[in-house]
């Protein structure tokens, strides 16, 4: 088996389980606000699942990012692409957001602005941080 | 640089070296002090005795340990944790799979996915997991 496709897996199988865990802490966060907040049977199951994958392949997903032979662009385009497409078809399935065209467009502006605001702030840290490294790096004897 | 050899029983035995910058002579005392640090390397069934300071990667691969130095792969026998054990105060572990040899570090960058990446002289790279960043900056002196 390809060994990123055993990373994918791997990585997804070990934190699938905190989506419905996600779930559920926000179902019960959203009933503190609103008493009358009701989810059928069927809802219930479909939010399990979906929001199962929904962690499975965020978890997975940064692999992409280790592939040695994909350029910067190309790992994050396949990350971004792979998170968003998970995302939508799970608020959609669920009906968190509605199958409308500008509701898709903001849910998209949204995503895509947080998901660079994320990766900036992360990125400049480590970044900063290895600056710090490389300039202690010469004092190893 | 100067060499004293002192003979006084009285005192205690060690080696104080001051050095303007590191050089080969420093591995060199190294082996010599310490015959512990040594491991067997294997390439193609062939026997080889690989010094710690000639090691920049230790590295698992298809579960088998693989000890990288600048221009050979060799397979050692001992597990990562045997080796964590024995290995000099200049190597660390960079995450579960890895440990390098901070002399060989070229630089730290900032990989795509957010994670300290390293690049070892070689031209090798590995990346320092979160749980081992902690243990990199204390070791670094941050």
């Amino acid at each position: 088996m390809n060994i990123y496709l055993k990373e994918f897996l791997k990585r997804g199988f070990m934190f699938s389980g905190l989506g419905p865990v996600t779930a559920a802490i926000v179902f019960f966060i959203i009933t503190l606000f609103e008493i009358n907040f009701q989810l059928s049977a069927t809802q219930l199951l479909i939010a399990i699942i979906s929001t199962y994958f929904l962690a499975f392949i965020q978890a997975g997903a940064s692999v992409f990012n280790q592939i040695e032979h994909f350029s910067v662009p190309k790992a994050l385009a396949c990350h971004f692409s792979t998170l968003y497409a998970a995302y939508l078809i799970c608020y959609l399935i669920n009906s968190w957001i509605p199958f409308n065209i500008t509701v898709i467009i903001i849910f998209s502006l949204i995503f895509i602005v947080t998901f660079f605001i994320i990766w900036t702030t992360v990125f400049i840290t480590v970044r900063h941080l290895s600056r710090k490294l490389n300039k202690n790096l010469s004092k190893i004897i | 640089m100067k060499l004293n050899v002192f003979v006084d029983k009285t005192k205690e035995e060690k080696i104080d070296i001051y050095i303007h910058e590191k050089r080969k002579i420093v591995d060199d005392i190294e082996r010599l002090l310490s015959c512990e640090n040594e491991l067997l390397g294997f390439i193609n069934g062939e026997i080889y005795k690989l010094y710690f300071s000639d090691i920049v990667l230790f590295s698992v691969e298809n579960e088998k340990i693989k000890a990288f130095t600048n221009n050979e792969e060799f397979t050692v026998k001992e597990r990562l944790y045997m080796i964590e054990e024995k290995m000099p105060d200049y190597f660390i572990k960079l995450n579960q799979s890895a440990i390098g040899n901070l002399r060989a570090i070229k630089k730290f960058d900032c990989s795509v996915s957010g994670t300290l990446k390293v690049t070892f002289n070689n031209g090798l790279t590995d990346f320092v997991s979160r749980r081992q960043v902690k243990a990199v900056k204390e070791r670094l002196g941050l």
